[in-house]
């Protein structure tokens, strides 16, 4: 794989992530570690390399546009630990990127495939 | 090396302003809590995260061109800015204070020649001498300080401004 290659993966992962994580907050309540461990496991092989660098600075974007909602709460061991729910913006967000995956994606395909 | 120096080592390292950089230290504080809760040890969390150099590279790649940069840069330029006015300031108080003192060492035997101004009158002749000659000093210092309240507001505002 080439430079160009590897650009181009990135813009297509970099795309879509944002949409990934409203998927994966919009299943229940999640915090970061599970994110990054969901995404491993769901998200592989796309996704699996995703760390705090990444998904904090998305995580942000999502919350500062009222997608999603980050609640700090102490755990019973007495450490704080950050909860991302999604809003009702969220989840019409998501429906609406969603509807938009689909028609692009078959949009693509029949390209491809034609 | 504890999570905290971690954390801070990361942190300095990320092109964020203050107010993003906090938030990013309480997410990283709170994610290393929950990978210690799920057993792991600092050691295995830090070869997991990468070393801190990498871990600010990954998000400066992230937040590249974006208001936070922008809001950092501004914060850097404000801070060196208000710096700045602050050493000029100082030197400016420090010169026009020699100037003074120079000043009155040479006027000093002409305020002698009055004679006959002792106590109260003496007070008075020093005062004019003193109040009127170091004036451009303290319109410098005063314009000096008022760019320099702007530029600390300035840096104060970039700190904490959301994205």
């Amino acid at each position: 794989m080439d430079d160009r290659d590897d650009k181009f993966e990135q813009q297509f992962k970099k795309g879509a992530l944002e949409m990934v994580l409203l998927a994966l907050i919009a299943r229940r309540r999640t915090y970061g570690y599970e994110i990054i461990q969901q995404l491993g496991k769901i998200g592989a092989p796309l996704f699996s390399s995703t760390r705090e660098g990444t998904l904090y600075p998305l995580l942000y974007r999502l919350e500062d546009a009222g997608l999603v909602a980050g609640e700090l709460e102490a755990t019973p061991g007495g450490r704080a630990k950050k909860y991302y729910r999604i809003t009702e913006a969220g989840r019409a967000a998501l429906k609406r990127r969603r509807a938009f995956w689909l028609m692009y994606k078959g949009c693509i395909d029949s390209i491809l495939e034609g | 090396m504890t999570k905290q120096q971690y954390v801070r080592q990361i942190v300095g390292r990320i092109h964020a302003n203050a107010g993003t950089r906090r938030r990013i230290r309480t997410d990283l504080l709170a994610g290393i809590a929950a990978k210690e809760e799920a057993g792991l040890t600092m050691e295995q969390i830090q070869a997991e995260m990468g070393s801190p150099e990498k871990v600010a590279a990954e998000f400066n790649a992230s937040f590249a061109g974006t208001s936070t940069v922008t809001w950092y840069r501004r914060q850097r330029i404000a801070r060196t800015a208000f710096l700045v006015l602050v050493v000029l300031a100082v030197l400016v108080l420090l010169f026009s204070g020699l100037g003074m003192l120079a000043f009155l060492a040479v006027a000093g035997p002409s305020v002698g020649i009055i004679g006959g101004a002792d106590g109260p009158t003496s007070v008075y002749v020093t005062g004019e001498v003193v109040t009127g000659t170091p004036s451009g000093g303290i319109a410098l210092l005063l314009v000096l300080a008022g760019l320099a309240i702007l530029c600390l507001a300035a840096w104060l505002i970039c700190r904490n401004r959301k994205p």
